[in-house]
């Protein structure tokens, strides 16, 4: 399912950038990920070796390419960390705690595949930041949207997610198989929990308001990806764009028969 | 001998509630007894027809593993519902409503529905360091055919209480769900 021969100097790497991080050289660390982000993409466009790899290298470098942007997003939430008074304001906290939402989800996806010590002292510096965020300003509440949607795309092939065979966080031939939303047919409500699907979606002090519903300015979706740094398949950005299209075209439709009726 | 019939038709369709509801959302009884697994909308029971339907976010993903495990699971339109899907952002798992109806396919069920919460409980929950205000709940009504008659529970808890419940319900010896008709 997997294999990782394009990248035999993997451990290496991976111990470079751990050195970096100890010595604080943050920069230097972004560097590192860096360049295996853009080897992981060589393998998966089919342009890093001469004979084209297969579907288990690409695979490989989708775990990699994914591994590397987990480390690149470590790095920048030590960097924004190491910086002085980075609790003082706002927008710094909930930089840090974007950038540590995503590296986490990045890591403990690549966790599931390979195995280092960097991975896990990585995952536990991680770990003591959002500690250390949780003693400030306790576990948190979170917002979490109820919609209804016509059906989820899949990643892979393009198609009804219920009705094709992909499984969800598998990988196949390079590519990561997620579900896509796609038409939303209405919003039921946007709910507070405490264990949210998605922690960038948190209520911080600054975000509560008197006045119902209790908090403005609070982040309802995000866009975020395990592999949006490769680009999204073909087949899915052609379904999406029907999608789209249709989507615009059942709103103009709408809109003449509105202007009609007024007419 | 049209009255006696007739009368075996009014005790079947009062003996299985499950099938006269499937009959009335425009699905085909028929059509669902072929499968071991039926996985159905979460508002089976409570729309008023079929527009009104709704199907759990998590139901594809678990009846994907299932029929991967060798267990023939149908999915809601498979028996003939074509369901929007209402997505709730939060950690809970909503699985909507399961018939088990052969109870071969019961252990596997479980086997199945244990390694999936397990893995779904890791990933979402990443390191055991990192501190868990409380464990996401599992949203779940489960049918167990006995005697041709679908008992259904609903569940509102944890994961690994719901397997160990499971586990006592699948277990040989026990009570357990059977092939009816």
């Amino acid at each position: 399912m997997l294999s990782l021969t394009q990248f035999a100097d993997l451990a290496a790497v991976l111990t470079r950038w751990h050195r970096a991080t100890i010595w604080r050289q943050f920069d230097e660390a972004q560097r590192i990920a860096e360049e295996l982000i853009v080897r992981c993409k060589a393998v998966v466009r089919g342009s890093a070796t001469a004979p084209l790899p297969s579907g288990e290298d690409k695979n490989g470098a989708v775990v990699v390419g994914i591994l590397a942007r987990g480390l690149q997003g470590h790095a920048d939430v030590l960097k924004l960390r190491s910086s002085p008074n980075w609790q003082g304001t706002p927008e710094a906290i909930e930089a840090t705690w974007q950038a540590l939402c995503d590296a986490t989800a990045r890591l403990d996806y690549a966790r599931e595949f390979l195995q280092h010590p960097t991975l896990d002292a990585a995952r536990r510096d991680l770990s003591d930041v959002r500690n250390e965020i949780d003693s400030l300003f306790g576990p948190g509440l979170y917002v979490s949207p109820v919609m209804v949607i016509e059906s989820f795309l899949c990643s892979v092939c393009g198609e009804d997610h219920r009705r094709c065979p992909h499984m969800v966080g598998r990988l196949y031939d390079g590519v990561c198989c997620v579900k896509v939303a796609t038409r939303l047919l209405r919003a039921e409500s946007v709910d507070i929990v405490k264990v949210p699907e998605d922690p960038r979606c948190r209520i911080w002090p600054w975000n509560r308001t008197d006045e119902p519903p209790g908090f403005k300015d609070v982040c309802l979706l995000t866009s975020f990806r395990l592999d949006d740094f490769f680009e999204r398949s073909a087949v899915l950005q052609r379904r999406l764009c029907c999608a789209r299209s249709r989507q615009r075209a059942v709103t103009s439709r709408s809109r003449r028969r509105r202007k009609a009726r007024h007419v | 001998m049209k009255v006696k019939a007739d009368f075996a038709a009014l005790a079947r369709s009062v003996g299985k509630p499950h099938e006269a509801r499937l009959k009335q959302l425009g699905a085909d009884p028929a059509a669902v007894n072929r499968y071991q697994i039926v996985c159905l909308p979460e508002n089976f029971w409570e729309a008023k027809d079929g527009d009104e339907l709704l199907e759990a976010a998590e139901t594809a993903d678990l009846a994907k593993l299932l029929k991967e495990a060798g267990i023939q699971c149908a999915m809601p339109h498979e028996v003939g519902f074509e369901t929007p899907v209402v997505v709730r952002q939060s950690a809970d798992l909503w699985c909507g409503l399961i018939w088990i109806l052969d109870k071969l396919a019961a252990p596997p069920f479980v086997a199945v529905l244990s390694g999936w919460l397990t893995a779904k409980y890791i990933t979402t929950k990443g390191d055991k360091g990192e501190r868990c205000p409380k464990p996401p709940t599992v949203h779940v009504t489960i049918g167990v055919r006995k005697y041709g008659q679908l008992s259904t529970f609903q569940y509102d808890g944890d994961a690994e209480s719901l397997v160990q419940l499971l586990r006592g319900l699948t277990e040989p010896g026990s009570d357990s769900p059977e092939r009816a008709d």
